[in-house]
């Protein structure tokens, strides 16, 4: 399976998503025109991994800025991770945010509040 | 509580605030991206970074919304579409103002009207609940936003939004929304 790899633009994020080793990243400002169609990417490749690699995943957010409709995103690409776990799959996902950045800390709590995922959050 | 604004004088600065831009236009997802980085340059000498995010967010989110939801639409020629407004950054001694008008439909108006009054009625849990709640519910096919918009820009400002509806001369389906947020710059 091939890497997913996006250079940020200065309304998305950089995208590194590594399928030898399992390690996802996504990081910087998303306020895209479109967040759906941007992240329907990400998702199938989510997706893919999860159907033909079966390995453990780490999925790291490290995200200064994000709109509403990529948070409606994040919730959803978070959903599938979800049911990978409940399926027994291993996953982690982290939350990096600035250490003084209350507001993005606070925005990570409520997107993990209603989910059976592991996680943390580490301050940068 | 509906605050009543009053569509010509409401983009002119009054009491010694001053315009730190003024737009009326297309709103392209590019020129929001130029316009947000005047915001963040602006705010950046005044406000903590917390406030300037703040202020960026509500900007990032009013301007989206022209941008999908204005009933006035500027027809690409490859067939794109893009919302018509104006946009109004006011800086006063104390707080930031955003001003925005664009146009709705009739739907859309009592649709957004009924929204606005419930959100502006409700606590800071009752929006963080809202918010959560919304935020799971499918998205209906086709729309690019997730009509948390409104929730966040009244969770971020900390204050209930003014807005009103203007009827349009000679156009009985269509009125002007105009709303209204401000964000002091040492708000918590």
């Amino acid at each position: 399976m091939k890497d997913l790899i996006l250079e940020a633009t200065k309304y998305t994020p950089k995208v590194e998503f590594l399928a030898d080793s399992g390690v996802l990243k996504i990081s910087g400002s998303s306020y895209p025109e479109n967040s759906v169609e941007f992240y329907q990417t990400l998702i199938d490749w989510i997706n893919e991994y999860i159907e033909t690699q079966k390995k453990p995943m780490e999925f790291s957010f490290e995200i200064t800025y994000f709109n509403t409709s990529t948070s409606k995103c994040f919730l959803i690409l978070l959903e599938i991770l979800e049911n990978f776990h409940k399926d027994g799959g291993k996953v982690k996902v982290n939350w990096i945010y600035q250490e003084d950045d209350d507001d993005i800390l606070e925005s990570g709590e409520e997107l993990f509040i209603e989910l059976d995922l592991p996680h943390e959050y580490i301050a940068s | 509580m509906e605050n009543k604004l009053h569509l010509n004088s409401v983009f002119y600065p009054v009491n010694g605030s001053e315009v730190v831009f003024a737009f009326n236009g297309v709103l392209s997802q590019d020129l929001i991206v130029s316009l947000g980085e005047t915001v963040r340059g602006e705010l950046s000498y005044h406000c903590s970074q917390q406030i300037v995010n703040r202020i960026f967010a509500v900007f990032i989110e009013i301007t989206q919304n022209i941008l999908h939801y204005s009933a006035e639409k500027f027809k690409n020629e490859d067939g794109s579409e893009f919302g018509v407004g104006n946009i109004v950054l006011l800086k006063s001694k104390n707080n930031y103002e955003i001003i925005s008008k664009n146009m709705v439909g009739k739907k859309q108006k009592e649709l957004l009207s009924e929204k606005c009054r419930l959100i502006n009625k409700m606590t800071k849990d009752e929006l963080k609940q809202l918010y959560v709640i919304r935020r799971r519910l499918k998205t209906e096919e086709g729309s690019k936003g997730a009509g948390l918009g409104l929730i966040d820009i009244v969770r971020k400002t900390n204050a209930p939004m003014e807005f009103d509806f203007i009827p349009l001369e000679n156009d009985e389906n269509n009125h002007y929304f105009l709303l209204k947020v401000s964000i002091g710059q040492n708000q918590n």
